[in-house]
Order: C-alpha cells, then structure tokens, then sequence
C-alpha cells in the first residue's frame, strides 16, 4: 500500500526572521511508522505543529491525504491524530473524563471507545484518579490514548516515550507497530532516543537546522550502518570473483562507485588484505566501516564520529 | 460547533472554578440583600454602601467573569484543549464562537444568585435600599423599593435580569480577545477591572459631556444599561439588547482577526 498521506513541498517556516524550517520536502505514505530524528532546536516540533496547524508556514504547501489548502486542510485534519510537545490533558479531571471530554469535542458518538482505549494505552485501572497526581508516564499514555480516538489514519506523536518506564516504552512501541500492521495507520514519531525509533520506525527522516538531511528506510539504514570491509580498487569486477572463488563468500555489495562493502571476514582482514594484494589488484582504500545509529545521525548531520 | 460547546458544557460542569464562583456570588447576593436591607432599616450606618457595593452583582461580576475569562480561555490554552481542537479540524472561528457561548453561558450561570435572591427580595415587599452605588441588580432592590412589587411584574423583572445579564456579558465580551492574545489570566483579570473601573469613571464624564455620553452609550459600559429597573421602557431595553449585541460582535471580530493566524503555542 503506497497511498500518500501527507505530501510536504518546499516548506519554509521562519520565526524572527531566522527559518526555522527550510525548503522541508517529505512524503508519508499510508501503513508506515516515519521516525524523526534531529537534535533540539532542529525543527522537528515545528514540522509538526505546522502540518497539525498550529502554526502557518512562510512558503510551501502541506498536501494531507491529496488536499491541499487552508479550508480542505482543515477538513481532512479530522483524519489526524496527534500529542505534540507535552499532552494536553485537563488536570482536574480523571482519565477517563479527560477522554469523554475529546470524545465530544471530536463528535465521537461510540462511549464505549474510552474504556477500550484506557486499557489500550494501560490506564484501565486508574478510575477517578486525577490527571494531575498522573505521573509523566501515565500523562504520555493517556495523551496517546486522547490522540488515538476516532481512529485517526495519521498518528502524529512528539517524543512519544518520554517518561515512560521501560516496560512502558515496550507496550507503547508494541502498541504503535500493532496499530500501523492492523489499521493501516500512518505513525508520525520524533525522538532523540534513536535505539528506540530503531525498533519501531520503518522510515527515517533526519533533520537538522531545519533541513531534511536524508530520508531513508530502516533497510537501507542497517545496510548504512552494517559493518563491513570497504574496499576500493582499480578492478571491482576481479575483486569480486576473487572474493567468490577464494574466499567463498557472496556476502558483498557492489556500490554505484564501484567500490565494494564485504560483510564477512571482518575478523580476518589480513587474510583479505593477502589475497587483492596477491592477484595484482591496487587497492585504493581498505577500511572498516559501518556504524552505531548513533554515528551514523552524527555523521548525517554533520558532527564528528563519537566511535 | 455544536461538538465543542458540548465539551466545553462538560469541562465547565466538571469544573471546580465554576463551583467556586457560583459560592461566592450566591454568598455575595445575599450579603448585598442583607446590607440593602438593613441600611434600609437604619440599622447600619450609611457608610456601610462601600462594603455593600463591594458584594453588588457588578462588582463581582467585574473580577469574577474576567477569572472566568482566564480559567476558560486561558486554561485551554495551558490545557492545550484549543490546540486539539484545531489539530483535529476544528476552524478558529468556530473555536472562538464556542467558546464565547460557553462563556457566555457561565457568566449567566455566576449571575443567576444576583438575579434569584433579588427577585426573591423584591417579593417579599421589604424595602432596600445601598445609596448612590446601585447599580444593576442592586439598583433594581433599590429602586423598586420606593413602589410595591407585584406578580404583574415578574416577567418584566425577568426580562430585565436577563438584559442585565446581557449587558453585562457584553462587558466581559472584552476579556475574550484579552484571553485570546494574551493567554494568561493573571493579566487579563486585572486588566479587565482597570477597564471596568475606567468604565465607571468614564460614566461620570458623559453625564457632564453630552457628545462624549453618546459615543459611550454605544458601549455596554455607558447609557445606564447597567442601571435597567422594572421603570425601564421598552426603548431603552431594546437598546441596550441591540448595543450589547453589536459590542459582542466587535469583540468577536477583533478575537478573529488577532487569532486567526497566530501561533499556537
């Protein structure tokens, strides 16, 4: 299924004239967990709030499921969901009232959703308890329960996980997987904690000072991040056969510069080393590479390898 | 529309503040009833008007309809209720105009002590009476002291409550672009009582500057709208009715135009 959601063009988002979001392009298709990932300040709440429309952008255009401009935007928001910076819940309120009070504000007829969502979210027991004595934990879970009524086909949360325990990040990262396999929906998440998103997104966006640095699969990002041997030469093609027939192994990439990533052996990289050296070939480059999620974002945004 | 002045009803049914406020103005009518009355009786010194304007509906309403305004308004915003809202395809200006409703709503709900316990007073045939400050439900036990109360006016005292009520949300119509920009209650509750005060100062200033008391009276704050009694004629009812309205809308159009493409924060 590759429907597009939500289609973001050039969008350019200035406060004090400083833009805060530049020339932002990204699409989302339907059934994906999309993690977004940038340090503070790099513009991931703003990206947010402008599709969520709390803010209005500069320049550019937001496309939400095919329609774009200010009236059918507002029109199709009523398919999103979404807990942006901290949860909004009334506090003398219980969680249960919390969500009847969104119920109605959405015209959500069905009662019974608000208790199949306090259990959803692991807040079935918390009965009259205000949502003032709730820990930061509890508030996370009943904002993703508030953003989780009327079935929204977009899910956008805003570091999603912050104050949960561990068994917490563990049911709502299960939650969010179920929830995009069974409906179809389409998960919008940033985070700093990038071992987490690494278990939970299927696409990546990195962002940084406002610009979208690299889009990305969770594929493509454990093929960057895989360690492996990196081998240029001045013939990848004898190379390659050389690591076929000598060395057993298919467990290699070319890549479109015509360098080659060899994945086993790593262990063994004198024995690797001996061999292109015996058969004539002139090595350009033999290192190790491949990184931790961590690295790899630094070396995205720019930073320096904390290897 | 309809969706979120039915959330907002619950919010403010299941609201401590609003049950708070409603103590405190039913508390506070039957103190100005009490005082009236024994002022009336000679038993309090005269100098006891002050204390009696302290717990008149005016007053009261001055300070507690801008907490209202902030609570409201203002909490939702802290409550990030209005960003939900929004978030979820709701427009700005339905946002506002179910919000000044509800407003609207729990402004006539603090007032209705004032306008019950007043009624009941004037039924009773006592006479009351608090000076020179009376003004709107005061200046209604004070006035109609001087004449008998009869059934045949209880409909036209009802009437009067309720454009009493109006006028007076048309006066606290000022709070909703206040909260709406400002988004914090501790300056909106003051800023409205230094308007309400300058209302009243105002008030004396067209009494001695007929063409400054016409552009008043075409605010909530001038014309004696506040001042309406059972002697009131019809004119002047339909007049405070029709300048209350038309001053709510003005409110509701600067609300728009400040809000419509602010930043959500």
């Amino acid at each position: 299924m590759n429907d597009c959601v939500l289609k973001i063009n050039n969008l350019t988002k200035t406060y004090k004239s400083t833009d805060v979001l530049h020339n932002v392009s990204i699409t989302l298709e339907a059934g994906k967990i999309y993690g977004l990932i940038g340090q503070n300040g790099a513009g991931k709440t703003t990206l947010m709030r402008l599709i969520a429309g709390l803010s209005f952008p500069k320049s550019g255009s937001i496309e939400l499921f095919g329609h774009t401009g200010e009236k059918a935007l507002q029109t199709e928001r009523k398919r999103l969901g979404s807990m942006i910076e901290y949860p909004g819940l009334t506090p003398n309120m219980s969680a249960g009232d919390n969500l009847k009070l969104h119920r109605i504000m959405r015209g959500i007829p069905n009662k019974e959703v608000e208790a199949e969502l306090l259990t959803l979210v692991g807040l079935g027991g918390t009965g009259k308890k205000k949502a003032k004595n709730f820990s930061l934990g509890m508030k996370q879970r009943l904002g993703i329960a508030i953003a989780l009524l009327g079935n929204p086909e977009l899910l956008i949360l805003d570091e999603p996980i912050n104050g949960l325990d561990p068994i917490g990040v563990v049911e709502i990262r299960n939650l969010l997987i179920k929830l995009c396999e069974e409906r179809q929906m389409t998960i919008l998440i940033s985070s700093h904690n990038l071992p987490e998103l690494y278990q939970t997104a299927t696409d990546y966006i990195i962002i940084h000072k406002g610009e979208i640095k690299q889009t990305l699969t969770l594929e493509r990002l454990e093929e960057n991040c895989r360690h492996h041997i990196l081998i240029s030469c001045d013939q990848p093609e004898k190379l390659t056969s050389i690591l076929e027939m000598a060395l057993n192994t298919t467990n290699y990439k070319v890549m479109p510069d015509q360098s080659v990533k060899l994945y086993d052996y790593l262990d063994d990289k004198a024995l690797v080393a001996r061999l292109i050296f015996e058969n004539g070939i002139i090595v350009t480059n033999f290192s190790i590479e491949g990184d931790t999620l961590e690295n790899y974002f630094i070396s995205v945004v720019g930073g320096e390898s904390h290897a | 529309m309809l969706n979120l002045i039915q959330a907002d009803l619950f919010k403010l049914r299941k609201s401590m503040a609003i049950k708070i406020l409603f103590s405190i103005t039913t508390i506070s009518a039957l103190a100005m009833t009490v005082l009236a009355y024994l002022l009336e009786q000679g038993q309090i010194d005269a100098g006891m008007t002050g204390i009696g304007f302290m717990f008149s509906d005016v007053n009261m309403v001055s300070i507690l309809g801008a907490v209202l305004a902030g609570v409201f308004i203002c909490g939702d915003f802290d409550n990030k209720t209005i960003h939900d809202a929004i978030s979820s395809g709701s427009s700005r200006g339905t946002v506002i105009v179910s919000k000044v409703i509800v407003f609207f709503c729990g402004i006539g709900f603090i007032l209705l002590p004032y306008a019950v316990v007043t009624g009941i007073a004037l039924w009773t045939g006592f006479g009351f009476n608090m000076g020179a400050v009376s003004v709107g439900f005061l200046n209604n036990l004070t006035q109609a002291s001087t004449a008998a109360f009869q059934a045949s006016n209880l409909l036209k005292f009802l009437l009067i409550a309720l454009v009493l009520i109006i006028v007076y949300a048309s006066q606290l119509s000022v709070c909703v672009p206040l909260a709406f920009i400002l988004k914090k209650p501790v300056l909106v509750v003051p800023i409205y009582y230094v308007i309400s005060l300058l209302g009243g100062q105002l008030s004396l200033l067209a009494a001695s500057s007929p063409g400054f008391n016409r552009v008043f009276s075409l605010t909530p704050f001038g014309g004696h709208y506040s001042f309406l009694d059972l002697n009131a004629q019809t004119a002047d009812i339909f007049k405070a009715i029709l300048v209350s309205l038309i001053f709510i809308i003005i409110m509701l159009a600067i609300t728009y135009v400040a809000f419509r493409k602010a930043e959500i924060k």
